[in-house]
């Protein structure tokens, strides 16, 4: 008799009873005022209200017990089970009628009752989920929930729960390590996760496939894929896991959802791919139309060398050659930005730091670049005594060297380009600036690789600038730049470290 | 007798170009475009004049068909000590300083310049010549004379005063001048071996140097930064 033996049931039992013997003793104690017929009446109004809380089979016992009972203790001659008068057979018969008839509809109106509030239960309760669903991110975060709504199905609480979703897509072997977990399973029980996961079946009593198996598996299945799978154990055959359908129904909701997640994850890879795409080839167009101007004039020196040089005064020749030189290494320098931007973008922030020195940095740059400046108007003005920087001292030059060369190329011919570094806000900051205004007008642009300015006849500023902020943003700074009436100044801002312990000053 | 070179070097363009330059020069050229090529070359040379090295310098490019250049230069420096001078298209500072502290004499990225290429060979075929003569004691550059066996340092005959550890890290320079002597190479000959990470030693005292040393410290002119690399007293004669 399993069924009186939850609390909530026995209470149910309790009540009925009560009913019944409240009836009695209104019965007994209205004897003396009312003829059975009156009596009898009160007889059906108590069946019917115990049949609100009594089982059907009980309810029909309890009202032919109490027929009976009411027979032998009311109906003329009283004492004995004989019936006096033909009519009071027919009130008996009637009531008896009556009674089974009240309590059979109470208890299928009961039985309705509580389906409608489990149906509302159930719906309200994917609702909710779904919900949950929708709103989260990830779902891959909800795994704990889905996991507690499953305990929760499981309401005696006689069943384990295990729930398991695939972190990336199906691999071709049962590994543990794809899948994210939660709750204990055995190896038998583990190998039952995956083909209920591979199959995309539910399997275990109840679900028409594997039936003996002793446990539910129950997949997480969206539209078109199986994204993970939920376990119930110690459930021996159908009846005894009733909320199978619901249990189904959430990790459907889970599977959908994570499927759409899979679904958007996969859109948004190849939205980025198409951006990056996008600005490889933008970059690639820039860079080969930099390419074509230096060539063009190597190319033309070099043919004229090649082709006229008898008709060449040594002059002539002299300075072809010399163009060609120039444009060579205008041709280096822009190599050597396209590789160190590739190689930034691969590397990200690793770069290789060591202790750095400003002045050492920013000496050796002008005396390179002096080459590039016969009229001597690169300067450099440096703040006594500043700190060592943490960085790759060989980006460092090429982003000052890009610095200068773009101020020496943009700014009027024979101005003067400056050279700083000095600390401010607790940065340091290396600072070229000059007399030139051109750049105004490009704003926050400027530094976009493809956005190269309309500088056409002097060419390849756009790939140089976006490596220099590709460099000051791998030290951990950004690359800055100010236009005023007197000019323009870039500014890399450099974050400082603790400084390393020196040697003993004496040394 | 002029100097003999061997230049390996894969690609033919610049295998021409470069000999025929050299060639201009007054050099004996002999050209190798593989490993196999270089060593058989040197296998040969070296049958005919056992005792005397087979060249006087070597030109080596990195990326061979056959393999890597560094393989030819760890041989040679297990055996004797000719000048070697890197030329290659990998710009990559590790590299660089790996090659240098094992023994390379130089190393040149392309594309460099001529110029640039015969004043590397003249510092480099000078020191090779160090190690026969007397090793150098006196550098002059201008109102600069440094003298090392007597501990002075002096410009327009004023003594300049340094500490014992600024004088060794010149010293060390001098004794390499023209030549670049990497981080590593400095801290372990000024400081020893287990300063080899302290970097910033070395950014103080060459600041110190330079300050002492320089007309004007901000674009030093005779302590050259190789950045990434290490440092380079200027040549004299360039």
């Amino acid at each position: 008799m399993n069924a009186f033996t939850s609390p909530q049931q026995l209470l149910r039992l309790g009540i009925g009873l009560a009913v019944w013997l409240l009836g009695w003793c209104l019965l007994l104690f209205l004897d003396s005022h009312f003829d059975p017929l009156n009596l009898s009446l009160l007889l059906v109004l108590t069946s019917a209200i115990s049949a609100l809380w009594l089982p059907l089979r009980l309810t029909l016992l309890a009202s032919v017990v109490a027929l009976i009972a009411f027979n032998w203790a009311f109906v003329p001659p009283r004492g004995t089970f004989a019936i006096d008068l033909h009519q009071h057979t027919v009130l008996l018969l009637a009531m008896l009628v009556v009674n089974v008839m009240i309590a059979g509809l109470m208890v299928f109106l009961r039985a309705q009752t509580r389906k409608a509030q489990a149906y509302a239960q159930a719906a309200e309760e994917l609702r909710t989920w779904g919900d949950k669903l929708r709103d989260a991110d990830d779902p891959h975060q909800l795994n704990q929930d889905l996991y507690l709504a499953l305990q929760q199905l499981s309401a005696s609480g006689a069943h384990g729960v295990a729930l398991v979703t695939l972190t990336g897509p199906l691999p071709a072997e049962n590994l543990t390590s794809f899948l994210n977990k939660i709750g204990a399973t055995s190896a038998e029980q583990d190998d039952a996760l995956w083909h209920c996961l591979r199959g995309g079946q539910a399997l275990g009593p109840g679900t028409g496939h594997y039936q003996e198996l002793d446990a539910l598996y129950l997949p997480l299945r969206g539209r078109s894929m199986t994204s993970g799978a939920a376990m119930i154990s110690g459930v021996a055959n159908a009846d005894e896991f009733p909320s199978l359908t619901q249990a189904q129904a959430l990790c459907d909701q889970m599977g959908a959802a994570l499927e759409r997640h899979h679904i958007q994850q996969q859109e948004r890879q190849a939205n980025d791919q198409a951006q990056a795409q996008k600005v490889r080839n933008t970059l690639l167009a820039a860079i080969s139309h930099d390419y074509r101007t230096p060539l063009a004039t190597i190319m033309g020196a070099a043919s004229s060398l090649d082709q006229q040089s008898e008709r060449l005064s040594d002059s002539q020749r002299q300075q072809l050659a010399r163009s060609i030189v120039d444009e060579a290494d205008r041709l280096r320098r822009l190599t050597s930005n396209v590789l160190q931007l590739a190689r930034l973008d691969a590397i990200g922030n690793n770069i290789s730091g060591d202790w750095e020195s400003a002045e050492e940095i920013v000496g050796s740059v002008i005396r390179r670049m002096r080459s590039h400046d016969p009229q001597q108007r690169l300067s450099a003005k440096l703040e006594p005594d500043l700190p060592l920087l943490w960085g790759d001292s060989l980006l460092l030059s090429q982003l000052l060297e890009n610095l200068i060369d773009n101020a020496l190329k943009y700014s009027p011919p024979e101005s003067p380009v400056q050279v700083l570094a000095y600390l401010d806000k607790g940065q340091l900051v290396l600072a070229v600036r000059d007399q030139g205004t051109g750049m105004a007008e490009e704003g926050g642009q400027l530094f976009e690789v493809f956005q190269r300015g309309d500088h056409r006849k002097t060419g390849g500023a756009g790939v140089g600038l976006a490596l220099c902020r590709a460099i000051a943003r791998a030290h951990g700074g950004e690359l800055e730049f100010h236009v005023s009436a007197e000019g323009t100044s870039f500014e890399c801002r450099l974050p400082l470290r603790a400084q390393p312990q020196n040697p003993e000053a004496n040394l | 007798m002029s100097l003999r070179l061997l230049l390996v070097e894969d690609d033919r363009e610049l295998r021409a170009t470069l000999r025929e330059a050299l060639l201009v020069e007054g050099y004996q050229v002999l050209t190798a475009a593989s490993l196999a090529e270089a060593h058989a070359m040197y296998g040969q040379t070296q049958l005919g004049e056992s005792a005397a090295p087979a060249f006087d310098l070597i030109l080596l490019d990195l990326g061979l068909p056959d393999g890597d250049g560094s393989e030819l230069l760890v041989k040679l420096r297990r055996k004797q000590s000719t000048p070697v001078i890197i030329i290659s298209a990998r710009e990559a500072e590790g590299q660089k300083i790996q090659l240098l502290d094992e023994g390379a004499d130089d190393y040149l990225v392309k594309p460099f310049s001529i110029g640039e290429l015969l004043a590397r060979m003249r510092v480099a075929l000078r020191h090779r010549g160090n190690q026969i003569r007397a090793a150098v004691t006196r550098y002059e550059q201008g109102d600069l004379v440094i003298d090392l066996a007597n501990h002075r340092v002096s410009r327009n005959d004023e003594l300049i005063h340094l500490t014992p550890t600024e004088f060794n890290l010149l010293a060390r320079l001098v004794r390499s001048a023209g030549q670049v002597v990497t981080h590593r190479q400095l801290l372990v000959d000024v400081w020893g071996q287990e300063y080899l990470e302290h970097t910033h030693y070395l950014r103080l005292y060459m600041g110190q140097l330079r300050a002492k040393l320089e007309d004007n410290p901000a674009e030093p002119q005779l302590l050259l930064t190789e950045p990434g690399v290490g440092y380079r007293l200027l040549d004299t004669r360039d």
